[in-house]
């Protein structure tokens, strides 16, 4: 094995061939290389002469590149050293590995190469691409991979394994060992869009392009009534997708795996399955109408789900945990996720001189945090409240502008995966602010020093 | 696991880039801008081409200060746990990124950042707003910094 391992550290290039798959593959950029080419050639008087130069150029990049790509696997890390402008060395560490794909695109697979795509966490850029190599050779690197990566991030147990299942009525068992945690009756659903500006806002439009419609019968109104047509379309369109994703909703979780199950849909009905541990971060919104009933909603940003394939619609249908819920079930819910009680977290407030930047609606915002996670409130007319766990917060962001300087205040963003919960802490005292982000490093790794617990 | 007992202190305290030269690489970037607006200036006539070379000179003039400024502003300190960015001059920022949440680090060296020996350090984490970076290293500092910060982020794996 100590033999494979030194082979796989030496810098090795892609296969010589592989300056063909890519041609064939990067038509674009080659078709501008060829373009400045001819054009640049023709100009300068060399006719024929500049024909035979394009492609010469063009092939000439791509040995340029191939002879400047080089990969290795030295110790720990994938190391991915390219480009001929912009040099660019790229060390990704093997336990980050999420996934490993080997592809075999037409003109690769004609020549008998593969391209082997390493998927790690890391957002938009943590895609690394070996295009392309023999294919017995990216099988084998594949296994020599595979054979190192030990500690794939798996989905972790939920943080609530051992929570008393006394919140859980008892009797509402499904097929598969499924317990109901909440369902969203018709009454509710009703309600909800009662109280909503948005669907207010999307019915006036719709009266109004009604009345617009009748009076354009008369005759020269054609523009108007197709104007009013596509009004009504749209709001019509906007308030079926807001039933299709509440209308029957019902939050379920399964015994076996601890995973969440969300049900809902009008005509269509829709299940996803979201394993609790990939849960990154809680949002719970109060809308200003639904506060006078006492209602909220809660929105998840879901590890996995912003990197896969999966269609927008499909993650934004994922990320709704409840759409709409009493504000204490909203509330217990969320702090079963999040392993630990978010209703007794106390807020500290903004203070007095930020009303310079909030006004009166500084009484909404403030932060707190216990030793599992940390809650930011905010918002104007409708009351967000945010939440994550320590070991979930990826990097912190503080920042001060000219205008917070002269009054001594700092706003705070605590970064977690990709997601619609954004956590953000505005306006807090500086000087409070900074201790906060300084000490938060050893909150969100409290076991740095221990080892790596095993998986 | 030590979590690196036997690094020197010094690497504890502030760390500074070579502002100098970053600034000159930022200042660089408005060559592009302000050559085509000379260009255009030269190929038009009257009032316009004195306009758009008024415009070419007026701006290098209003941020030659202010990017020679934030450039000097970058510094960083390697932290027990974490490390520690800061810059920016009129907004100014404090970046916390933990070892255990990096994913990979990536340098980067342009054209312009080469002739001038100096390159970008990029820290990805889960998240894609993290951003975290440190332009203006020497090239070998930024490839010890590399070589410690993954090797920190190995002690302090933490999973998603």
């Amino acid at each position: 094995l100590t033999g494979e391992r030194e082979a796989w550290a030496q810098p090795r290039r892609l296969h010589p061939l592989s300056v063909l798959v890519n041609l064939s593959r990067e038509g674009g950029r080659l078709l501008a290389v060829l373009i400045v080419v001819l054009v640049g050639g023709r100009s300068a008087g060399l006719g024929n002469l500049a024909e035979l130069a394009a492609p010469v150029a063009a092939v000439g990049f791509g040995v340029l590149t191939w002879l400047r790509t080089t990969f290795q696997v030295e110790g720990e890390e994938l190391r991915l050293t390219s480009g001929v402008v912009f040099r660019q060395i790229r060390t990704g560490r093997l336990d980050r590995v999420q996934a490993m794909d080997l592809n075999q695109p037409f003109a690769a697979r004609l020549l008998g190469l593969a391209e082997l795509r390493l998927q790690f966490a890391g957002g938009e850029h943590g895609e690394f691409r070996l295009a392309s190599v023999r294919h017995a050779e990216a099988t084998a690197l594949r296994a020599h991979l595979l054979n190192r990566v030990t500690t794939t991030p798996r989905p972790t147990p939920p943080p609530d394994a051992e929570t008393p299942p006394a919140e859980i009525p008892p009797s509402d068992a499904l097929p598969g060992d499924e317990h109901v945690l909440f369902a969203l009756s018709t009454r509710m659903f009703l309600g909800s869009m009662a109280l909503s500006a948005t669907v207010w806002a999307a019915l006036l439009a719709t009266v109004a392009a009604l009345a617009l419609g009748s009076r354009s019968l008369l005759p020269g109104g054609i523009t108007t009534l197709l104007g009013g047509g596509s009004v009504l379309l749209g709001a019509a369109g906007f308030l079926y997708a807001r039933a299709q994703r509440s209308y029957g909703f019902t939050l379920s979780t399964t015994n076996d795996d601890g995973a969440l199950r969300l049900r809902h849909g009008l005509l269509n009905r829709f299940t996803h399955t979201v394993p609790v541990g990939r849960i990154q971060a809680v949002a719970i919104r109060e809308p200003l109408l639904w506060r006078t009933a006492g209602w909220a909603q809660v929105r998840i940003s879901v590890a996995g789900h912003a990197d896969g394939g999966e269609d927008e619609e499909d993650r934004h249908a994922a990320s709704m945990l409840l759409p709409v819920a009493p504000r204490d079930v909203a509330l217990r819910i969320a702090s079963r996720l999040l392993g630990t009680d978010l209703a007794a977290v106390t807020l500290r407030p903004v203070p007095d001189r930020a009303a310079a930047r909030l006004g009166p609606w500084r009484r909404a915002h403030g932060y707190g945090y216990d030793d599992q996670i940390v809650v930011a409130a905010g918002g104007l007319f409708e009351h967000v409240r945010t939440a994550i766990r320590h070991d979930k917060i990826q990097s912190i962001m503080r920042t001060q502008g000219p205008w917070q300087r002269a009054l001594s205040l700092s706003s705070v963003t605590l970064h977690a995966t990709r997601g619609p919960v954004q956590i953000t802490i505005a306006h807090q005292d500086a000087d409070e602010a900074e201790a906060f982000v300084l000490s938060q490093a050893a909150r969100a790794c409290p076991h740095s020093s221990a080892p790596t617990p095993a998986q | 696991v030590s979590n690196g007992a036997g690094r020197p202190v010094s690497i504890e305290d502030w760390q500074f880039v070579e502002g100098r030269s970053l600034a000159t690489a930022e200042r660089a970037r408005l060559l592009v801008p302000v050559g085509i607006l000379i260009l255009l200036g030269v190929l038009n006539a009257g009032v316009l081409r004195w306009t758009l070379i008024a415009v070419a000179v007026a701006i290098p003039a209003l941020t030659w200060y202010s990017l020679g400024r934030s450039a000097r502003s970058w510094r960083f300190r390697e932290r027990e746990d974490d490390l520690l960015i800061e810059h920016g001059s009129l907004v100014r920022r404090q970046i916390v990124v933990p070892y255990g949440r990096m994913q990979f680090v990536d340098i980067k060296v342009g054209p312009v950042e080469r002739s001038l020996g100096i390159a970008t350090i990029q820290l990805h984490t889960a998240s894609p707003k993290s951003g975290a970076r440190i332009p203006g290293l020497l090239l070998e500092q930024a490839e010890l910094l590399r070589d410690r910060l993954a090797r920190r982020g190995e002690d302090r794996m933490a999973r998603l």
